[in-house]
């Protein structure tokens, strides 16, 4: 942002230019980048065909820098260019103490500033657990799956509530290029394949888009900055992830190598081409509850399944695609064997066990225990939720 | 934004296990092992030769591309996995080989001095170092410099080099003697190569450069001198990984399978790299139980004139710092590169880059990826509109933008002939 004295800016050549801009170092005024920003989310999302007239569109807001540039060109471009679009602020409260607490309130206060109606879903809601909650059972190594699994699915039921057409998150060009580079570090070749694109979950879900593609992190921040939007900015207090902090560093110094090394992952991402005969993951729906999963139960079934039944391990760590059900019985079995040994002192114990393993607690509907979960059909379970949130407009 | 697999990643690996001197070999239970071998397995001395010879010939094995009694030629560049490819191929070829390899190699070494800006006795002790070598497989043997990529491509029998390094004068005999020319001033081929490098500004670039140029050589000789449609190069799994992820880094992920697979075949001459599932380590290993001497030219040498570090250079201190934290990361990266192809776009595209040869893509998109989009100002990036987008960054360092299109101009003019 280095202020440039003297130089003009090269895209109206009569103001002087005040910042440097990351994308393309050219200098700029702060009018021109501005224009220069929102022209380009502009082309990204009538390119990409993102929206139709008419659509209800849910915007994933968490309050922090990305979404709330987000929130407020989508509003701007959808005026601007007469988009037609019913646009919603959409977060989830995931149960974080002294972090999403506070970004929260920076969301209500976009939704006034903004004046774009808000919807929170919290996970307390919808699973019945807290990350708070979460935390201490499974500690702070990998909690990040939990509330990763969760959100996905979390706002994909909040945007059914807002009967929303399309989402739209703000991950940014650094955040996808950042994900080619991780999915690359792991080997996850179906990850590689559909991290670059645009639109995702077309099949079934609610279709989500990403108009910042191609936006630079830096820029979002330069333009929150200047258009001082109001945004909370504090890291995760459960977040510190060392290799992905590999990949983020390693981003950063291609960055500061090339700027346009970013683009550049991302449109290499978006070249590759993954052999026919290589096995993907297909495609199917949750036995439990009928969301999306390459898996005879989704991710978040696992996951909760775990955390209800004392196992918070279940379903994290090496056990991935085809042995997670083997990994699943190897448990249950471990388990098993556990009370056998445990049988003989503590039969107390064991029935209370029991017991809770009826009470098995999935999508909030505690109510339902004993009886078969209304997961199965997503409007009862979202009727049944309903009662409990209230729509903030 | 959270991910959700990060920790298959942290619990599978740990750092290699240091070689434990008790340890038994795996395989025969009864020697002791000398090596570690796929990151945790020792081996004896008998048993990891046996793995090795055995993965390299089934790396050639599977491709079935190589024909009984065809030539072919072997990039050899003093380095260690060319060292060790040498090596192999020689037992291969030898009397008491269980199986005989069954091609005729050729041996051939590019002098690129004048890109590292060596003195002309550090590039004729590097040849001379090399031409022994070479000479002592009893293989035929050749050198050329870099710069012949501008000036026909032309060869030098390794001898040449023994001899002239042996007596100045003699050296004046023979007519193109490569080597006298150092002493004799610049040549125009050495000339244009300065001035290529010279206008390119950053490390990448140059790298890439170095890179392409390289491989157009090696291309040239073996169709106008040998008639060789195949070329062995030295390249290993560390590697490749982190030419994959420079690669992508560098907006060529489209043509990650010819970079980094056993065959690149976007010319009509093959590259293989038959030590592509071997990694450094392994290299390493086989050098010390072999006790081969390896030269190294240009390792140790960063290039001349650029600042900071290149793509290349930090994506290789990245993989190898993750390396030694998780023993996997080179094999995963390398992985990879197995599941992917030319994209059907690419490979029905029809459209060549000259620099490196790779298809590109006819229509790129370049309002949206582009690093241009301030209206009015799209001559930024490509003036060579016909160029893979990963040369487009390389040719976008040049001061010079005609040099290169002359450069490029001259070059596939004489190639053209051939």
């Amino acid at each position: 942002m280095a202020s440039a004295k003297g130089i003009f800016c090269e895209s109206c050549k009569e103001k002087r230019a005040s910042i440097k801009r990351p994308k393309t170092g050219q200098p700029l005024c702060q009018e021109c980048f501005f224009a220069v920003f929102e022209e380009e989310v502009h082309q990204t999302i009538t390119q990409n065909g993102l929206f139709n007239k008419g659509e209800r569109v849910a915007i994933a807001a968490s309050g922090g820098k990305d979404s709330t540039v987000l929130a407020y060109i989508m509003k701007l471009l959808n005026e601007r260019h007469h988009y037609g679009l019913d646009l919603f602020l959409l977060s989830v409260d995931e149960g974080i103490t002294g972090y999403r607490d506070d970004s929260l309130e920076s969301v209500r206060r976009n939704r006034d500033q903004m004046g774009i109606p808000l919807q929170i879903v919290s996970y307390s809601q919808l699973y019945g657990w807290t990350m708070d909650a979460i935390v201490r059972q499974i500690g702070m190594k990998n909690n990040c799956t939990f509330c990763g699994v969760f959100r996905r699915q979390a706002l994909d039921r909040g945007a059914l509530l807002l009967k929303a057409d399309k989402i739209v998150t703000g991950h940014n060009a650094d955040d996808i290029a950042e994900t080619v580079l991780m999915n690359v570090l792991r080997g996850d070749i179906a990850r590689l394949q559909r991290c670059t694109h645009i639109i995702t979950g077309s099949d079934g879900a609610i279709p989500r888009s990403k108009p910042f593609k191609y936006s630079y992190e830096k820029e979002i921040v330069m333009y929150a900055y200047f258009k001082k939007l109001d945004y909370f900015s504090t890291e995760c207090v459960y977040s510190p992830n060392a290799y992905r902090g590999h990949a983020r560093t390693y981003l950063k110094d291609l960055e500061a190598i090339r700027p346009s090394t970013i683009i550049d992952i991302i449109y290499s991402g978006d070249s590759l081409s993954v052999k026919a005969e290589i096995k993907l993951p297909v495609q199917g729906t949750c036995s439990r509850c009928g969301y999306i999963s390459s898996q005879e139960l989704c991710k978040a079934c696992v996951l909760l399944e775990g955390l209800n039944r004392g196992l918070p391990r279940l379903g994290i760590g090496k056990a991935n695609g085809s042995n997670l059900k083997e990994h699943i019985k190897k448990l249950q079995l471990k388990e098993e064997r556990e009370r056998e040994s445990l049988r003989g002192e503590k039969e107390g114990e064991l029935e209370e066990e029991r017991v809770k393993e009826d009470q098995l607690v999935y999508g909030g509907c505690k109510e339902e225990r004993g009886l078969k979960c209304s997961c199965g059909h997503k409007t009862d379970t979202l009727s049944l939720q309903t009662e409990n949130i209230s729509l903030e407009f | 934004m959270c991910s959700v697999n990060e920790d298959e990643v942290q619990e599978v690996i740990s750092s290699p296990p240091p070689l434990n001197l008790d340890q038994v070999c795996m395989k025969c239970n009864s020697e002791k092992a000398v090596t570690i071998a796929r990151t945790k397995d020792p081996f004896c001395r008998a048993c990891f030769d046996q793995y090795f010879t055995h993965r390299f010939r089934s790396t050639f094995g599977k491709s079935r591309l190589i024909r009984q009694g065809e030539e072919v030629l072997l990039a050899f560049s003093g380095g260690q996995s060319s060292r060790v490819l040498l090596h192999l191929v020689q037992e291969g070829l030898s009397e008491h080989a269980v199986k005989r390899l069954r091609f005729t190699p050729i041996i051939i070494y590019i002098d690129e001095g004048v890109v590292y800006g060596y003195a002309s006795e550090r590039q004729k002790s590097l040849l001379k170092e090399v031409s022994g070598i070479i000479a002592q497989t009893q293989f035929p043997g050749y050198f050329t410099k870099l710069e012949e990529v501008f000036t026909g491509a032309r060869v030098w029998p390794i001898s040449d080099a023994v001899l002239s390094a042996g007596s100045e004068q003699r050296s004046k005999l023979a007519a193109p003697d490569p080597t006298s020319s150092i002493s004799q001033g610049e040549m125009p081929g050495e000339v244009k190569l300065k001035q290529l490098f010279d206008s390119l500004k950053s490390s990448t670039a140059k790298e890439d450069m170095l890179q392409s140029l390289r491989r157009q050589l090696l291309v040239d000789i073996a169709a106008k001198y040998f008639n060789t449609g195949k070329i062995l190069v030295g390249d290993n799994a560390t590697r490749l990984s982190v030419r994959l992820l420079g690669n992508i880094a560098q907006g060529r992920g489209g043509t990650i399978p010819l970079d980094t697979g056993f065959c690149d075949n976007r010319s009509d001459v093959m590259v293989l790299r038959p030590l592509r599932e071997f990694p450094d380590s392994e290299i390493a290993s086989y050098l010390t139980l072999h006790q081969l001497q390896s030269v190294d030219a240009s390792s140790d040498h960063s290039l001349p004139g650029s600042s900071g570090h290149s793509i290349e250079g930090l994506t290789a201190s990245f993989v190898h710092s993750l390396q030694s934290n998780f023993s996997s990361t080179v094999s995963t990266i390398f992985r990879t590169s197995d599941k992917l192809q030319l994209s059907e776009d690419l490979v029905h595209s029809g459209q060549c880059c000259p620099l490196c040869q790779a298809p590109c893509e006819e229509s790129f998109n370049e309002e949206v990826f582009s690093h241009v989009s301030t209206s009015g100002n799209n001559k930024l990036l490509c003036y060579v509109s016909s160029h893979s987008i990963g040369c487009r960054l390389t040719a976008r360092g040049t001061v010079h933008e005609n040099i290169l299109e002359l450069l490029l101009k001259d070059d596939s003019g004489g190639s053209n002939e051939l």
